[in-house]
C-alpha cells in the first residue's frame, strides 16, 4: 500500500492534478471574482506540489527513459480513445507516472517495469476520475506483450 | 511489485503490529471502525477497515478518493485528520486497509439523541457554533473544489469536550469535473438529499451540500430530521408539504429534470412552523440554505458571513 503514496511527503501533495474549467454555467453563479482568484491560487500551488523531483530530465536521460516513455504515452492515447476515456485520465496517468519514477529513482529499470507501472497507474486515473471502472485484464488487452497478472500489478 | 528506492529502507510495522484494537465503534459506509491505540505512542486513534476485493482490482475507488481527498484536507481543523494508511491482513489471510484518523468520541448523531432523550434543547449558542464550524469546514472543501455529497449528523464527529466539529467520511466525496454515477447499490441516507438530486439531475453543485447543511441545522433545533422520507418520492413529498410544490417561476428548469412528475400541489408554509424556536436571523439563513433553486443556494462562505453568526464569539473556531 505504501506504493500508492509513493513516499510523497505526507499531507503537502495532492492527487488531483488535473483541473478543468466548470462547465456548468448555474454552477458559476455563486463565485465572485474574489473567490476565483483563490480558487486559481490553490490550483497553481498544487500543481507546484506534484511536479517532480528536481534534475528529472537528467534522469531520464542517463537511464535511456524518453523512448521507452514515449511508447507508453503513446499506449495511454490509444486506450483513451479505446475506452473513450477524458483527456484528462490520460494527464493524470502520465503525472502519477513520472511522480513515482522521480521518487523511485533506481539505476537498472527494464520496460517490463515500466510497462507494469503504467496500468497500475491507468487503474489508479480511471478508479479516481471516471464513473465506471476497468478492469486490469481489460485495460491489458490493446496493447502489451503479454498479459500481467492481476496480483503483481 | 518490489521497487528498489534511494536510501535506506525504512521499516513499515503492519496495521496489526502497530496498533491494539481496543473495540469496535461503528460502521462506516464500506467498512468497520476501531478504536485503537498507537503502540509506539500510546495515542488513541480511529481505525477504518477496507477488505479490498477477491479479484485482485487492488484498492476500490472510493478508498483510493477518500485517501486523496482526505491528504488534501486534512489541514483543515473542520475535516478529521487522516493521520496514515496501514496494509495489514484479516484473519483469513485477506489483505486490509486500515485507514488512521484522528479519534473523536462522538458524532453529530449521537449528541442529538442525547438530547432527544433528555427532552432539554440544545443550546442557542451551542446550535450556533456547531453551524458555524460546519459551514468553515464545508467552505474549505468547496474552496479546493471538492463535494461532499453525503453530509449527515453521523458523518460530522465531535470531541464531546471542547464542541470541536470535523466533517468525516468521505468516501462518495468528488472533486466538481469528475461525472457522477448513480450509485444505485448504496443506500445513501436520503433525509439530507437536496431535492435536485431526487429530480434526477446529473449536474451536481456545491449547492447539494448546503441543502444537507440546511436539514442539519433544522435539525439541531428541533432534534428531529426535517424531512423524513423511506423512499426517495416521500422525501419529494416531505419537501414539497413545507416548501410549496416546486414550479418553472420559482425554480426554473424544474420540470425538465429527468424525474420530474406531476405531485399534488401544495403551497408553501413559513419556515417557523417546522422549526420552532428558530429566531428570525436563523430562519433566514435556513431559507436561504433551502432555497429550490441550487444557483440561488447560499454558499458555505456566505453563510459564514451571515448576521445570525455575528454574536458568536469566533476565535477559537
Amino acid at each position: 500500500m505504501d506504493n500508492l503514496l509513493c513516499d510523497e511527503v505526507w499531507l503537502s501533495k495532492s492527487a488531483n492534478t488535473f483541473e478543468e474549467v466548470i462547465s456548468d454555467p448555474v454552477a458559476l453563479k455563486s463565485y465572485e471574482n474574489e473567490e476565483f482568484e483563490e480558487v486559481f491560487a490553490v490550483c497553481l500551488e498544487k500543481e507546484v506540489l506534484c511536479l517532480p523531483e528536481p534534475d528529472y530530465t537528467k534522469y531520464l536521460h542517463y537511464n535511456n527513459f524518453i523512448f521507452p516513455s514515449c511508447r507508453v504515452i503513446q499506449w495511454f492515447i490509444k486506450c483513451r480513445s479505446h475506452f473513450n476515456l477524458s483527456f484528462g485520465i490520460v494527464f493524470l496517468t502520465i503525472n502519477y507516472l513520472h511522480r513515482f519514477v522521480s521518487i523511485c529513482q533506481c539505476n537498472d529499470w527494464e520496460y517490463w517495469m515500466l510497462e507494469l507501472l503504467s496500468i497500475a497507474c491507468l487503474s489508479i486515473a480511471i478508479k479516481l476520475n471516471e464513473i465506471s471502472g476497468l478492469s486490469l485484464h481489460e485495460i491489458q488487452v490493446t496493447n502489451c506483450h503479454y498479459i500481467h497478472h492481476s496480483l503483481f500489478i | 511489485m518490489e521497487m528498489e528506492k534511494t536510501g535506506a529502507g525504512v521499516a513499515v510495522l503492519s496495521a496489526k503490529e502497530a496498533f491494539e484494537k481496543l473495540e469496535k465503534v461503528g460502521e462506516g459506509t464500506y467498512g468497520k471502525v476501531y478504536r485503537a491505540r498507537e503502540k509506539a505512542t500510546g495515542k488513541i486513534v480511529a481505525l477504518k477497515k477496507t477488505r479490498l476485493h477477491e479479484d485482485q482490482e487492488g484498492v476500490p475507488p472510493t478508498t483510493l478518493r477518500e485517501v486523496s481527498i482526505l491528504r488534501m484536507l486534512s489541514r483543515d481543523p473542520h475535516v478529521v485528520r487522516l493521520m496514515d494508511v496501514k496494509q495489514g491482513q484479516n484473519k483469513e489471510g485477506k489483505t486490509v486497509l486500515y485507514l488512521v484518523f484522528e479519534y473523536m468520541d462522538t458524532d453529530l448523531k449521537k449528541f442529538i439523541r442525547s438530547f432527544r432523550q433528555t427532552g432539554q434543547s440544545i443550546p442557542p449558542q451551542t446550535i450556533k457554533s456547531l453551524m458555524y464550524q460546519l459551514c468553515k469546514g464545508i467552505a474549505f472543501c468547496h474552496g479546493h473544489g471538492i463535494l461532499h455529497r453525503d453530509l449527515k449528523p453521523h458523518n460530522l464527529l465531535m470531541d464531546r469536550k471542547t464542541m470541536m466539529l470535523k466533517i468525516a467520511d468521505l468516501g462518495l466525496a468528488r472533486a466538481f469535473t469528475v461525472p457522477i454515477k448513480k450509485y444505485t447499490h448504496e443506500i445513501l441516507t436520503l433525509w439530507y438529499r437536496a431535492p435536485e438530486v431526487l429530480l434526477g439531475a446529473t449536474h451536481y453543485s456545491m449547492a447539494v451540500d448546503i441543502w444537507s447543511v440546511g436539514c442539519i441545522f433544522a435539525e439541531l433545533v428541533t432534534k428531529q430530521a426535517l424531512f423524513a422520507g423511506d423512499s426517495e418520492l416521500q422525501q419529494l413529498l416531505h419537501i414539497f408539504r413545507l416548501l410549496g410544490t416546486p414550479n418553472e417561476e420559482v425554480w426554473p428548469g424544474v420540470s425538465k429534470l429527468k424525474d420530474w412528475h406531476e405531485y399534488p400541489q401544495w403551497n408553501p408554509k413559513s419556515l417557523s412552523t417546522a422549526v420552532p424556536g428558530l429566531d428570525e436571523l436563523g430562519l433566514d439563513l435556513l431559507s436561504q440554505m433551502l432555497e429550490y433553486e441550487p444557483s440561488k443556494r447560499i454558499s458555505a462562505k456566505k453563510a459564514m458571513e451571515h448576521a445570525y453568526f455575528n454574536d458568536l464569539d469566533k476565535g477559537h473556531l
